[in-house]
């Protein structure tokens, strides 16, 4: 049985005698599992075990090496952008679990497991592209502090911060908003497309602060577990739609003290 | 002792409406229309709690707070419903406190029953003061005592329905509706509340009258009558073997409304579940029913998440008059042979209409038909001066009329749009919430099966027809102040 179903084209008839695919009964398989293979990458790439993207060195919190000067890549290198890649994809795939079940529920059975893979592609592909952005800016805040760690901490701070917010609730609903999908052809794609671009557009400002603070986590010796770490809070933020954001709080106050006291 | 809600329709007679406690309802509701309103126990304050369009509100007040489309529809209207009733009974003679209930309307019992209770209908009280349960905003003929159509006021359904909520997308959200959080518009009606909840609030109000939007529905007196009847149905569900859900998040999630001192008070689910024990009161009539067998033979399709498998290609404007459009639809062809394979019935079948959107409630109450014989939904003649007439619109399928008599095996559903306003951006931020598309989702594996037995169904098309119920009685009122068309995105088949 074809995962993504029928892939090679959109036309406007269904095909005869087919079953669907695993995709459009369950398909927020693909996030978790895109998510999966991209933790799994970012472990075995950690430096000091497979040193895929660079010298491999350890890296110290005093030296902010590894995007400004060699680490896992410059991010202005094709390395650094894989590296910020996989960690988008690995962070963020979870979020789009709501997107893509829209995605493949209304679409006509027969074309939901593309309209799924479509829809994941257009949500990674918009968040890449904002990863990178906040890449620049995460090397940036560390050098001009000169410590990864504080830099990681008051962010984290920033995080504890915004989850006061008492409307957050409200506004981490807005997140999943569907939008009218058109049944068949290449209308169909684009409009798919731009469901997920207008998805991870909605997540920004949810998402941009812990991506900020994972990247900068990114520096650190453990920096892996600090992102493991904001990636369940922030994930955890959105799945209880914003009603724990006070304990959430509290954990991305912990997780601030710790780098910033053991850091 | 355990205060009774009694049927309105047995107090009184039709030439004598006034019955103790309909006299008490009365002149409860004239006491909370004459104090300020500022005062938590006024009759603008109470009902401003369900929903308003008034922008200036005193300090704290909990106004627009009615939750519809969510399962928290039938909690939520209990809580209120019980301090209206406190609020109500409060401001009478202390001599009459004791013995006083909210009357609840019960539409579904045939006639007389299914008429607006006669002293709803008379504009003066014995005294020959104004009647104040009298309101000239309704549809006209409800007020002169035509009764409901039977179609209006059924809760076969509803009833029939075996689980609370559902999460699966695209099936029934079962009889209470979806898991939402704090939803004053949520995303789609459950049962109960798609029939007969929206379409009596709709059929009641007509064309602009108070009943027809939710931000005005709470200010006409039958209201509290009408939601009495459908907590009294819930009761009904509830007896018959219902499950309440049983998690933190719907039991646990705390309302504010105003108590019969005034004071705020935040009420739980948890706190209505039992009226007799947490509310002290009961219905008068709690008929027990047959249970659940309808649905029980099918249950098995249900474990899986329904798939869509046919959808319209354009959105359709609904005027008065109705609509119609065409889906094309391809059937999953393994789920029908590997539940035959298998000696299970054929899966289930549901139709969703979403991405609902409109600035004003047409007054009508449409039916939903699936493949109306051309016969029975051909344009009629047109309506001079109506600027929304067949004549005018190609698309339209009926003219001045309901849907014909042989259209009842074709009827998937209701559709009231009831809440439509709220869809409306401007609408929307007035009253400071977020505008969202309507949905409306029909089980309709009953109909297509006996359209396929009478050689009415071909996989391949299906035609989805929505018709008024009634005939337009409001030819006047409708020239005059014509709605725009509601503009329906799309009407999406599902299998499974």
């Amino acid at each position: 049985m074809s995962l993504l179903g029928r892939v090679g084209a959109a036309g406007p008839t269904a095909p005869r005698e087919r079953r669907p695919s695993v995709l459009a009964r369950r398909p927020g398989r693909l996030p978790i599992v895109v998510s999966a293979i991209g933790w799994a990458v970012l472990v075995v790439a950690q430096p000091g075990l497979l040193e895929p993207w660079g010298s491999g060195q350890a890296v110290s919190d005093q030296t902010v090496s590894v995007h400004a000067g060699g680490g896992h890549g410059s991010l202005f290198t094709l390395a650094g952008i894989a590296h910020a890649t996989v960690m988008t994809v690995a962070m963020m795939a979870p979020f789009a679990l709501s997107g893509v079940r829209t995605a493949a529920f209304t679409s006509l059975w027969w074309r939901a497991g593309r309209a799924t893979a479509i829809f994941l592609a257009a949500f990674l592909l918009t968040w890449t592209l904002i990863a990178l952005c906040l890449d620049a800016a995460a090397t940036a805040w560390t050098t001009w502090l000169g410590s990864a760690s504080t830099g990681t901490a008051m962010l984290l701070g920033v995080c504890a911060l915004a989850q006061l917010d008492p409307t957050r609730p409200a506004k981490v609903k807005r997140c999943d908003r569907g939008m009218r999908l058109r049944p068949t052809g290449s209308e169909a794609d684009v409009d798919c497309a731009r469901f997920g671009v207008l998805t991870a557009g909605r997540d920004v400002r949810f998402c941009a602060l812990p991506m900020l603070a994972m990247l900068a986590a990114d520096q650190l010796r453990a920096g892996l577990l600090v992102m493991a770490a904001v990636s369940a809070l922030a994930l955890a933020d959105r799945i209880t739609a914003g009603r724990r954001r006070l304990l959430i709080a509290a954990a991305y106050a912990a997780l601030a003290v710790a780098l910033a006291w053991w850091g | 002792m355990t205060r009774l809600r009694l049927n309105i329709w047995n107090l009184g007679t039709p030439q004598d409406p006034w019955h103790p406690i309909t006299l008490g309802y009365a002149l409860g509701v004239r006491a909370m229309q004459q104090l300020p309103v500022a005062d938590p126990r006024s009759w603008t304050y109470q009902s401003a709690i369900h929903g308003t369009y008034l922008t200036s509100k005193p300090s704290g007040a909990p106004w627009n707070q009615c939750q519809h489309a969510t399962w928290y529809f039938l909690p939520w209207h209990r809580m209120f419903l019980f301090q209206f009733e406190s609020i109500l009974r409060s401001l009478l003679p202390a001599e009459d406190q004791g013995s006083w209930s909210l009357p609840f309307w019960d539409y579904s019992s045939g006639s007389p029953g299914n008429a607006l209770p006669p002293a709803f209908r008379v504009d003066t009280l014995p005294d020959s003061t104004p009647n104040p349960l009298f309101v000239p905003q309704r549809r006209k003929s409800v007020n002169d005592g035509v009764a409901l159509p039977d179609v209006v006021t059924g809760t076969q359904q509803a009833l029939a329905e075996r689980q609370f909520t559902s999460a699966a997308q695209g099936a029934s959200v079962g009889f209470g509706g979806p898991q939402t959080g704090f939803a004053h518009q949520g995303p789609a009606f459950g049962q109960l509340e798609a029939q007969p909840h929206g379409p009596v609030h709709v059929q009641v109000g007509g064309n602009g009258g108070l009943m027809t939007d939710p931000n005005t529905a709470a200010s006409d007196p039958i209201f509290w009558l009408h939601h009495a009847n459908i907590d009294r149905l819930w009761e009904i569900w509830t007896i018959g073997g219902g499950a309440n859900p049983a998690g933190k998040a719907w039991l646990d999630n705390a309302f504010p409304l105003r108590d019969a001192t005034g004071a705020a008070v935040r009420m739980k689910p948890r706190d209505v579940l039992d009226t007799v024990r947490h509310l002290d009161y009961t219905y008068e009539s709690l008929p027990v029913r047959a249970g659940f067998a309808a649905k029980e033979a099918r249950v098995v399709p249900e474990q899986n998440q329904p798939l869509l498998i046919g959808t319209n290609d354009r959105p359709v404007e609904v005027g008065r008059h109705g609509a119609s459009t065409t889906l094309a639809v391809t059937p999953v062809p393994d789920v029908a042979q590997g539940l035959a394979a298998r000696s299970l019935a054929a899966p289930r079948m549901y139709l969703n209409v979403t991405d609902i959107e409109g600035s004003r409630n047409p007054g009508v109450v449409f039916g939903v038909y699936l493949n109306l014989p051309d016969s029975a939904a051909s344009p009629a003649t047109p309506t001079p001066g109506d600027p929304q007439s067949p004549a005018d619109d190609p698309d339209s399928p009926a003219a001045d009329g309901a849907a014909p008599p042989d259209s009842a095996d074709h009827l998937a559903g209701l559709i009231s749009f009831f809440g439509i306003e709220d869809t409306d951006p401007a609408t929307a931020a007035a009253t400071r919430k977020e505008p969202h598309g309507m949905r409306y989702r029909f089980d309709v594996t009953d109909i297509v099966d006996r359209l396929r037995s009478a050689g009415h169904w071909q996989d391949g098309t299906v035609r989805v027809t929505l018709l008024p119920l009634a005939p337009d009685d409001e030819p006047e009122r409708l020239a005059a102040d014509m709605p725009a068309p509601v503009r329906v995105g799309t009407f999406n088949l599902y299998q499974g």
